[in-house]
């Protein structure tokens, strides 16, 4: 079953004395349930607009767009109670505390006070609760941000830069946090991230945005393995003799700072007997997989 | 961050899906609205702001003893003699007539109540009351406008608006449910503040002046009291829905400042057919027992110092004032409903 399906929507947006900026063009998206969902695009592609037409802040133009199996914005009431939302910056009231704005909101939907104080202890803002939240740093209102976003303890997570302004171990708990989420079985985690590394590590599937438009989709290791090479890192006791040798046999090579590039080897065997006949003994050999930071750029550089 | 993050264990049933409804809503909104610090401020400071006064009222008014009314009377008749007689010296009112004329000008009845003439006059529960009861609604009523509008733009400028329809995304659902919240807060917030000065104003009567009552008197109390009620649960709707269509609590502010400073004036002037539409015409029609009566130019011109003829002035009553504020409060609130619900929040 699918918890979030996008087809053809387009979305312009349309300001006074503005040109008109369009955000999401024809964008097909396609999030099955489990796991963890990377959301990746350059700034501008329309991660954070699709985010908002799923959650009905922002209005399509045309298309259609379901959340839970249910047509969004029509039905959205009857699913909302088992999405959480982080969208961008944290919104709360500066002059409420993290506790109050919390039950504030749980209050709306009916769940209890515990529940709230669960959700603080969690994020580990349960000293600080009472504190204004005008007085959190940027990382603190961010976990206040995700302690909002779980109260309901939904099905369907959708985390917008949720390590915005988080320190390094911070943005390891969030992580931990997310694959824990991911893998219990009940929650689908939809993650929009920069962090191109990070979502590599913990995303099960990915989909790539680039000027408004899907331009891959699929769990990581299928989408990297599209942009797969036989590239291999090759170090040696003589470089220069041993990259004149490959070149003289016809292959591609690339410096990698203190090792060569060798590209296109289809077989490294047939690579290491070519350079022990000419008395080269390789140190080291070791192919190079294709990263999501490359395929993105690949892809987003192939759109614009 | 020192402390591990780990997802709440889900102790007890799962929660309930979407809310469980208005109910839920109308409490946080009034814990919102009721929570909120400058919202407290203001009404701690209006507070603080009428005990002065009144404590201030009770060193203005007094109760006169027998001497200081004797001593008022007599100063009052040795006035008016003396006026009479300046009045009977003047050679340009014919002998004839000098008695008749100088009697109607020159009597007690001229010169005002003896209380005039005391150096402090007692507080008058038949007049006083029902005036302090309308000098309460205005300022009721601008109070009420400053809550309505800082509790809309507020939830703008911080953008929580955003975060709580993550939890209910009925905007029109959540837009009656904050009007609903806010109108029962200021009628109650309004009729206390009635009630209290109707006690308030009832002690300084009984310290420093005369609780003596005509017929009707209570009824009409009431009524100005009720409609100053009306009054503040309007403009605070009006503060609230400017607000809501401007997005920001001070340029609603400013807004209604320009209007009321600028705007209004500048009609009386340049256009007083135009007066029986302006707010603050209707609003003392609302408040005035018996609305209020506006000069109205003759459609061929009018003279400025013409005498005022009857077909002329146009009475502006209670329900015509109260009906003007509540149309124009509708239009306000429907463009802000209508807009809330259509617009990209980004």
């Amino acid at each position: 079953m699918s918890v979030i399906e996008v087809h053809g929507v387009h979305k312009t947006y349309r300001r006074l004395r503005k040109p008109p900026e369009k955000a999401l063009d024809g964008l097909d998206l396609t999030v099955d349930e489990g796991g963890v969902h990377g959301f990746l695009g350059p700034n501008g592609s329309g991660k954070t607009t699709t985010i908002r037409i799923l959650l009905g802040l922002v209005r399509a133009d045309s298309g259609a767009a379901q959340l839970l199996g249910r047509p969004v914005p029509q039905h959205l009431p009857a699913v909302v109670g088992e999405v959480g939302a982080l969208v961008e910056n944290p919104l709360f009231f500066p002059t409420f505390s993290g506790r109050r704005n919390l039950r504030l909101l749980a209050q709306t939907a009916g769940l209890t006070r515990a529940r709230v104080d669960e959700c603080l202890e969690a994020v580990g803002l349960r000293d600080r609760a009472d504190d204004l939240s005008k007085n959190y740093s940027l990382g603190m209102k961010q976990r206040l941000a995700i302690a909002a976003a779980l109260l309901k303890r939904p099905r369907l997570l959708i985390l917008d830069e949720p390590s915005n302004g988080l320190d390094p171990g911070g943005i390891r708990e969030v992580r931990e946090l997310i694959r824990r989420l991911g893998s219990d079985g009940r929650t689908t985690v939809f993650l929009s991230s920069h962090l191109l590394a990070e979502v590599q590590q913990v995303c099960d599937a990915v989909s790539i945005l680039a000027r408004g438009r899907c331009v891959t989709t699929g769990p990581v290791s299928e989408v990297l393995a599209t942009r797969a090479t036989n590239d291999v890192r090759l170090k040696v006791p003589d470089p220069g003799a041993a990259r004149d040798a490959l070149q003289g046999a016809g292959l591609q090579v690339t410096s990698m700072g203190d090792a060569w590039r060798v590209h296109g080897v289809a077989d490294p065997a047939a690579l290491t007997r070519l350079l022990a006949d000419r008395g080269h003994y390789v140190t080291e050999l070791s192919p190079i997989a294709a990263d999501l930071e490359s395929v993105f750029l690949d892809l987003t550089a192939d759109a614009s | 961050m020192s402390h591990a993050l780990t997802e709440p264990t889900a102790a007890g049933p799962p929660p309930p899906v979407g809310g469980t409804g208005r109910g839920s809503l109308a409490r946080a909104e009034l814990h919102r609205l009721t929570a909120r610090r400058l919202i407290r401020w203001l009404v701690v400071l209006s507070a603080v702001g009428f005990l002065v006064v009144w404590a201030i009222s009770l060193t203005q008014f007094a109760r006169p003893s027998p001497e200081l009314l004797e001593q008022a009377r007599q100063q009052q008749a040795d006035i008016v003699a003396e006026q009479r007689m300046f009045c009977l010296e003047d050679p340009g009112i014919p002998a004839a007539e000098k008695e008749e004329i100088c009697d109607l000008e020159y009597s007690e009845e001229e010169f005002g109540s003896v209380e005039v003439f005391l150096p402090k006059q007692p507080f008058d529960a038949a007049g006083g009351l029902p005036g302090g009861a309308a000098g309460v609604s205005v300022a009721v009523a601008a109070l009420t406008f400053l809550i309505g509008a800082t509790y809309a733009g507020a939830e703008w400028s911080t953008k929580s608006i955003v975060a709580l329809l993550f939890w209910e995304p009925r905007r029109l659902r959540v837009f009656l449910t904050k009007l609903a919240v806010l109108l029962g807060a200021v009628a109650v917030l309004a009729a206390l503040a009635q009630l209290v000065w109707l006690g308030a104003g009832s002690l300084l009567a009984r310290l420093r002046g005369s609780f003596e009552l005509p017929n009707n008197f209570w009824s009409d109390l009431a009524g100005i009291q009720g409609r100053g009620v009306v009054l503040a649960v309007i403009t605070a709707a009006l503060g609230f829905g400017l607000a809501n269509l401007i997005r920001n609590t001070g340029a609603a502010l400013g807004v209604a400042f320009g209007y009321f400073v600028l705007v209004e004036n500048a009609i009386r002037a340049v256009r007083p057919a135009w007066q029986p539409y302006l707010i603050g015409e209707n609003a003392a029609a609302l408040l005035t027992k018996g609305g209020i009566e506006v000069f109205l130019p003759p459609p061929g011109g009018v003279s400025d110092f013409g005498p005022f003829e009857d077909e002329n002035l146009l009475l502006i009553s209670n329900q015509r004032g109260a009906l003007t504020l509540a149309v124009y409060c509708l239009v306000v609130l429907l463009a802000g409903a209508v807009l809330f619900r259509r617009r990209d929040l980004t």
